[in-house]
């Protein structure tokens, strides 16, 4: 009886280390292509709090370097952005990290609340395979998935990339186990230059208020920062390509928003050229994100804002933290001048 | 005759049946039609049917004034615009086609640029109604026919009553 037992522990343990090894296997790695992919699930071999959090889609995490931010005003600093993170994954991402941390300030990139449902599966994917499975995980797959696609292949995705099985490349054997760092405390470095903006009439605006579902994703995040003691600030980068363009009626209701919530909200679009952008030099696509020059240039103008207006304190007397971050910046150094 | 009775019943049944089949079916294929002259848009006698192939379309149209283009957040995949005087057309990249994803008319510099059921700026809501019949979805600001045979709607867009905005979208793209 007792051998009956084991031989079946030992044929579920088989059966499970294999169905693990090959979700392991097919699960996209994003190292090489697309790595934006890697940012969520970065986020967790970090050791330390931070001063302030990020949250939003790509104009965080191409707009504000972190190892600047402590370089210049010894503010530390993680950036959970992700691609077209929506604002029902911002919310999710936001509930689960303040169980990781207590940060002073949390800032919200306020472009994706022009979304007021689902998009794409491929987006929805970049935000939530790399999240740790918690509650958060779970109630964020039930608000974000489209119509097609299923909350178990959420939580065993080989129900999702088993048909990957044709395409593995040799980076999939080669991150079996493991992942490189692909960003510098989120923040998902470009270099390339390639500047001038399109000269493009915004096309219409087909209804001029923002979504009520990404509003009410808002006021959660508002409600949340409240309770926890954490000050939300809002902010609109200073990109606005005619595809992800932010009207002005939209900021018309972002201003009363912040003003009737008594929240901070800087919309860096008027001033680009006070922060010195220079849409020739800091952009790497025309001008729809910012390039490492640029995302410079910007952190630089926010974090006087931080330090001033939200009292931020520069923490490098603290001798232990200094070092951590030191090794942060040479590696940002590294790459920056690679 | 009892008999005779029940076959006639069964006769009339199954006539009533067909007749309301053929009426089922030509009432889809009347709506239809409507719809799918919805997912069309003209300029210059180019037509521009929302979700086809761009290249031919493109080159009909002549070269554009302006062109921008942008990548996704994520992936390699591009969208493009292209703006004539009064309108512009977006497109999509998949497998590296472009397809038509989007147009809209944005002013009315160019007097003939209107759909080709002869909507353009400035129209009137009662007259786009009347054109156009009971629409999808209805506010102050819009009027929006859907086209379920293709995925695309048709959005109009008004202020103080009068058209300000014409765009035909592709709600899926690949």
């Amino acid at each position: 009886m007792k051998k009956k037992w084991i031989c079946c522990c030992c044929i579920l343990l088989a059966t499970v280390s294999l169905l693990a090894f090959l979700q392991a296997l097919v699960m996209p790695k994003y190292m090489t292509k697309s790595k934006e992919g890697a940012l969520i699930a970065e986020y967790y071999d970090e050791k330390n709090g931070h001063d302030v959090l990020f949250v939003g889609d790509c104009e965080v995490y191409e707009s504000f370097t972190p190892p600047t931010l402590w370089e210049e005003y010894g503010i530390t600093s993680y950036i959970r952005g992700s691609a077209q993170q929506l604002a029902w994954h911002s919310y999710y991402l936001l509930e689960e990290t303040l169980r990781y941390e207590m940060p002073k300030v949390v800032v919200y990139n306020v472009l994706a609340l022009k979304y007021g449902e689902p998009q794409d599966e491929a987006y929805n994917r970049l935000n939530l395979d790399g999240m740790k499975l918690s509650t958060s995980k779970i109630k964020a797959i039930n608000a974000s998935m489209t119509e097609d696609e299923s909350f178990a292949s959420y939580l065993f995705p080989l129900l999702r990339y088993h048909s990957r099985w044709k395409e593995l490349a040799g980076e999939d054997w080669q991150y079996l186990f493991h992942r490189d760092r692909v960003s510098h405390n989120g923040y998902l470095m470009q270099t390339r230059v390639d500047g001038g903006r399109a000269d493009i009439t915004p096309p219409p605006l087909s209804d001029s208020t923002l979504p009520e579902t990404s509003m009410a994703y808002l006021e959660k995040m508002r409600a949340l920062c409240e309770e926890t003691g954490v000050e939300l600030v809002l902010i609109k980068a200073p990109t606005n390509d005619w595809k992800y363009h932010w009207y002005d009626e939209w900021d018309a209701q972002i201003t009363e928003y912040a003003d009737t919530h008594e929240l901070a909200y800087y919309n860096f679009i008027p001033s680009a050229e006070e922060i010195g952008i220079d849409w020739n030099t800091d952009t790497y696509d025309k001008g729809v994100h910012l390039n490492v020059y640029g995302a410079e240039k910007l952190t630089s103008y926010f974090g006087a804002i931080l330090t001033e207006r939200h009292g931020l304190e520069n923490r490098k007397d603290d001798a232990a933290l200094s070092a951590v971050w030191a090794e942060k910046l040479a590696l940002y150094v590294d790459e920056r001048n690679a | 005759m009892r008999k005779d009775d029940e076959k006639m019943k069964k006769m009339l049944c199954l006539i009533l049946a067909a007749m309301c089949l053929l009426a089922v079916v030509s009432c889809e294929k009347e709506n239809d039609e409507t719809a799918a002259a919805f997912a069309v848009f003209s300029y210059n006698g180019v037509q521009i049917p929302i979700g086809a192939e761009a290249a031919p379309i493109l080159t009909a149209l002549g070269g554009a004034p302006k062109v921008a283009s942008t990548a996704s957040c994520y992936g390699d995949d591009f969208d493009r615009i292209y703006e004539y005087t009064s309108f512009q057309v977006e497109t999509y990249t998949r497998g590296g086609v472009e397809y038509v994803m989007k147009i809209s008319v944005i002013n009315d510099i160019e007097v003939n640029v209107q759909t080709p059921e002869g909507v353009r700026i400035g129209t009137k809501r009662e007259d786009v109604l009347a054109v156009y019949g009971t629409p999808t979805e209805e506010s102050d600001a819009a009027l929006v026919y859907l086209n379920s045979s293709n995925q695309s709607k048709l959005q109009i867009l008004f202020r103080n009553g009068a058209v300000t905005g014409i765009q035909y979208l592709l709600l899926t793209s690949g």
